[in-house]
């Protein structure tokens, strides 16, 4: 380790200073930033809606909140969570950051219109909260007509406007790595020696691209319906309740994988550096992204097994929710077998991407459950598909999300955090979350409905135990603000590359330029070549 | 990564007359046919008809003809997923037999009579 | 391999067009990425259009007599208009785009006015079609009314009919088609189709605004002479977005306008 290490005299965080050199940045690093604070916002908003819901769902009775203040948590725990928070983090945060120096870029194709999908994520946001300040929204965030369209007398049109526009913020950074990604890699950057991360945000803008107009358009549908009394959804004038729901389905189970999708990429670089190893099947796994990003678009009815459609489509969308596993169980076996005799250590990040393998197994297989046609009878609406989403969004995404934070925080700050509160924390969330959730599939299967504030008394233990979980877990997230902020100052400095890790992301400086690069990197190999890097860091020594 | 100059293929005047013509015809034939009684394919002949217009109007106007593969890759995409959301969905209501969820025949504001499903 | 600590030197002793963005290496690779982007933002409007033709795909079968009385009522002369009207801007917009890439500097001017005048004239048009509406009463809605017009021969002449249709739908080969709605689910329908009918139109006729809109910008683009062979990117964008929705219409058009004409 060399101790003359020094931040930089030039980088993108003192390139200009002053909020205007931030506000109408075009460098996509400061856009990651301007990113990475506003979702910790959102995140931070949409944990104490959670911390509510926890709160009440202590006690059996409804004694903390009332039925529709209730209703209210949870619609905005889900609305800030989903499309505030989980569908831009990875996207927006790291996959901004990272994208153009991955590929040997200096900058995304389209700087300013990632600018701009920051103003637009920002003018959604305060819609959507202006609305939650008002009084808020208590349909759930599924807004199912005719209650949201008829019925609901609560603030449910500047709530979906706001969804609309944030949605737009979704679709330009798609639009942004689609054409990045074909046209602006490095000569000799080929497809196939491109880094996992950039094939999983291809498959994830593909997604972005393709769903988020159809819940824009149904939006707009629900908002005719609220605003002038049209009538596509009522059903006293023939109008289809389930319509709404295909059309809203047809994005929202799409969007699942655009929030799970980045966090896979996260974890193949996150495998084959701490393992000091090449990830096995590098092609398959590649594919696996763009299948699963495919196949998502194709099953969406499984959400909708017992709201009246034929059984003949339930059969037909169940078998296809069974197809979509096996490009994720070909990711898992892909990173088992990346691990097997690989140089493995435990550093943050990769506590995080073992979580992330075991809570990402348990979460797809349960959806597996809930694919099965009659076991979904008996289980929707329980907490057991809480539990399950909840495994894949939190302990999958989410862990991906601070995995790649952690990993990357060296190359976006110049420093390093404290590795032993990092550790704990990592722990903290690991131990909070399955103290959260494990129990929810027990309570579901048991028969307890989700989204009621009141519950049968013999089931009070188990949601005792959630809600102390919770308390584990929102202490496990509070930790990482703290001393990643205070690294900012006083952590080390990382230099280029302290975790010796492969990409062209390693090879600048940290932080990096705001072109990226000096020069166009020559000479691309293969990725994730680790003896290589290994000997290069020992002769540096 | 493109090389090579940025104008692009400029096509003939006649082309774009050529093509414009030809949506109009097309557009008196769709109307045309509209008033011949061809039950249930008057709606798939307008169809067929709006599509090949549409086709013209990409190939030609959008220069899609002369674009690259990728371009082309990206239009075909997108109709194929817009065929996925259309198709798809008809797979539940074709299944149910098209029987609509017709409202209350009664002026009572009830929900409605809703035809049993299976 | 550069770990650049040292400064990189920003002056450019190249010359390059006054257009190219520095994170491209060639006014072409600019020109395709910006088509490429152009179009996959297309791809959303298709999918954005297609959740209304998907609801529309799904009432019309289901509700088809109310689609079909519903339909006939609309001014066949007023859409047969504005479909001509929009064609031609398609045809005036290609010949703008033609007119950036050769480099005709009042030509393109011209051709883009001559656009925004005949796609003013399709708006100016559905304002006279929406007021007729209004006057109506065919605004889904409180004020609905729907007066329900005996189709020629339709309704009594149930005693020559084959087959009783349990599904919506026309059966092929008789004018006396028995209807399978009742009056008064008949009222209540056509205001779905209504309902499909503004907010399709409606938003078809929003994007021709922001087009417009678009165009003026443009127009003063050219004007100013911002345009040459090498970069009149902006034209085409806007071109293609032009077209796009002139497709729409070309769809719009038969469904809503044209829904068994033929009785």
């Amino acid at each position: 380790m060399l101790d003359t290490l020094k931040i930089p005299e030039h980088h993108y965080l003192n390139n200009g200073h002053g909020l205007k050199s931030w506000l109408l940045t075009k460098d996509h690093k400061r856009i990651a930033v301007m990113y990475l604070i506003s979702i910790s916002v959102m995140f931070l908003l949409g944990g104490l809606f959670a911390m509510g819901i926890r709160l009440e769902l202590a006690t059996p009775q409804g004694d903390f909140v009332q039925a529709d203040t209730y209703n209210k948590f949870f619609t905005m725990h889900g609305v800030i969570m989903v499309f505030f928070f989980l569908i831009p983090s990875i996207p927006a945060v790291l996959g901004n950051f990272l994208i153009p120096p991955m590929i040997g870029a200096k900058d995304l194709a389209f700087p300013r219109i990632n600018l701009i999908s920051l103003y637009i994520y920002w003018i959604g946001g305060i819609f959507t909260l202006s609305a939650m300040v008002s009084g808020g929204v208590d349909t759930g965030w599924t807004f199912y007509t005719p209650y949201s369209s008829t019925a609901s007398s609560t603030h449910i049109i500047p709530t979906a406007l706001g969804i609309f526009i944030a949605g737009f913020s979704s679709i330009l950074t798609g639009l942004n790595f689609i054409v990045t990604i074909h046209r602006m890699r490095a000569p000799g950057m080929t497809w196939f020696r491109l880094p996992l991360f950039v094939w999983a945000h291809y498959a994830t803008s593909l997604v972005q691209v393709l769903g988020t107009p159809v819940i824009a358009i149904t939006i707009v549908m629900l908002f005719v319906e609220r605003a002038f009394g049209f009538g596509i959804f009522d059903p006293q004038r023939g109008g289809d309740p389930v319509l709404f729901q295909h059309l809203f389905w047809f994005y929202s189970h799409p969007a699942v994988y655009i929030m799970i999708l980045p966090a896979l990429g996260v974890m193949s670089e996150l495998i084959s550096t701490f393992s000091k190893k090449t990830i096995f099947g590098y092609s398959f796994v590649a594919f696996s992204s763009l299948a699963i990003a495919v196949f998502g678009f194709i099953v969406w009815a499984h959400h909708m097994f017992v709201a009246g459609i034929s059984t003949y489509a339930a059969m037909v969308f169940s078998f296809l929710s069974f197809s979509v596993a096996i490009p994720s169980a070909v990711k898992v076996f892909n990173w088992t077998a990346t691990l097997y005799k690989g140089a493995i250590s435990f550093e943050t990040p990769m506590l995080y991407a073992y979580g992330f393998m075991g809570l990402f197994l348990i979460g797809g297989l349960t959806g597996l459950f809930l694919a099965t046609l009659g076991m979904d009878i008996h289980l929707h609406d329980t907490y057991f598909v809480v539990a399950h989403f909840h495994y894949i969004m939190v302990g999958g995404a989410i862990m991906g999300y601070m995995g790649g934070l952690h990993f990357w925080w060296p190359k976006i700050t110049g420093r390093m955090y404290s590795e032993f509160f990092s550790r704990i924390a990592a722990i903290l969330v690991f131990v909070g979350f399955n103290l959260t959730f494990f129990p929810q599939f027990v309570v579901g299967y048991l028969g307890m409905p989700r989204r009621y504030h009141t519950y049968p008394d013999e089931m009070q233990v188990l949601n005792v135990l959630s809600s102390a979980g919770a308390s584990v877990l929102g202490l496990g997230y509070l930790l990482p603000v703290i001393y990643l902020l205070y690294s900012l100052k006083k952590g080390a400095v990382a230099g280029p590359n302290p975790f010796g890790a492969s990409g062209l992301e390693w090879h600048t400086q940290s932080p990096p330029l705001t072109e990226n690069f000096v020069e166009v990197p020559e000479n691309i190999g293969e990725p994730y070549e680790y003896e290589h890097v290994v000997a290069k860091e020992k002769h540096l020594v | 990564m493109s090389s090579g100059s940025a104008t692009g293929h400029v096509s003939p005047i006649s082309l774009y007359i050529t093509i414009f013509l030809a949506l109009m015809v097309l557009t008196g034939v769709t109307v045309a046919a509209a008033y011949v009684n061809l039950g249930q394919f008057n709606f798939l002949v307008a169809m067929i008809i709006a599509a090949f217009k549409a086709s013209l109007v990409i190939w030609y106007f959008m220069h899609v003809k002369y674009q690259s593969s990728l371009t082309k890759l990206t239009v075909a995409t997108g109709l194929f997923f817009l065929a996925i959301l259309l198709g798809m969905m008809l797979i539940d209501y074709s299944s149910k037999g098209f029987v609509p969820m017709l409202p209350p025949t009664d002026s009572m504001g009830v929900m409605g009579s809703v035809p049993a499903q299976h | 391999m550069s770990n650049a600590v040292a400064h990189a030197d920003q002056q450019h002793v190249h010359a390059h067009h006054p257009a190219l963005q520095h994170h491209f290496d060639t006014m072409a690779q600019q020109k395709e990425a910006a088509v490429i982007g152009m179009w996959v933002f297309l791809l959303t409007e298709i999918l954005f259009f297609g959740g209304l033709f998907a609801a529309y795909m799904i009432y019309r079968v289901w509700y088809f007599d109310a689609f079909a009385e519903a339909s006939r009522s609309l001014s066949l002369f007023w859409g047969g208009l504005n479909t001509a009207v929009l064609i031609g801007s398609s045809l005036t917009m290609a010949m703008a785009v033609r007119a950036a890439q050769t480099n005709k500097r009042s030509a393109t001017v011209n051709w883009l006015i001559l656009t925004m005048i005949l796609g003013s004239v399709f708006l100016g048009v559905k304002v006279i079609e929406y007021a007729d509406k209004f006057e109506h009463n065919h605004v889904p809605g409180p004020s609905f009314v729907w007066a329900h017009q005996e189709a020629p021969g339709a309704e009594g002449a149930a005693a020559e009919h084959e087959a009783a249709p349990t599904s919506a739908g026309a059966t092929a080969g008789g004018e006396h088609r028995q209807l399978s709605l009742t009056p008064d689910q008949l009222q209540r329908t056509t205001q779905i189709y209504f309902s499909l009918y503004f907010t399709m139109t409606g938003l078809h006729a929003l994007h021709m605004i922001i087009g417009i809109g678009i165009m003026c910008v443009i127009t003063w683009m050219a004007w100013k002479g911002k345009f040459d062979e090498q970069y009149y990117t902006p034209v085409e964008m806007a071109g293609l977005y032009w077209h796009f929705v002139d497709i729409v219409w070309i769809f719009l058009f038969p469904l809503l306008y044209l829904v068994e004409r033929h009785t």
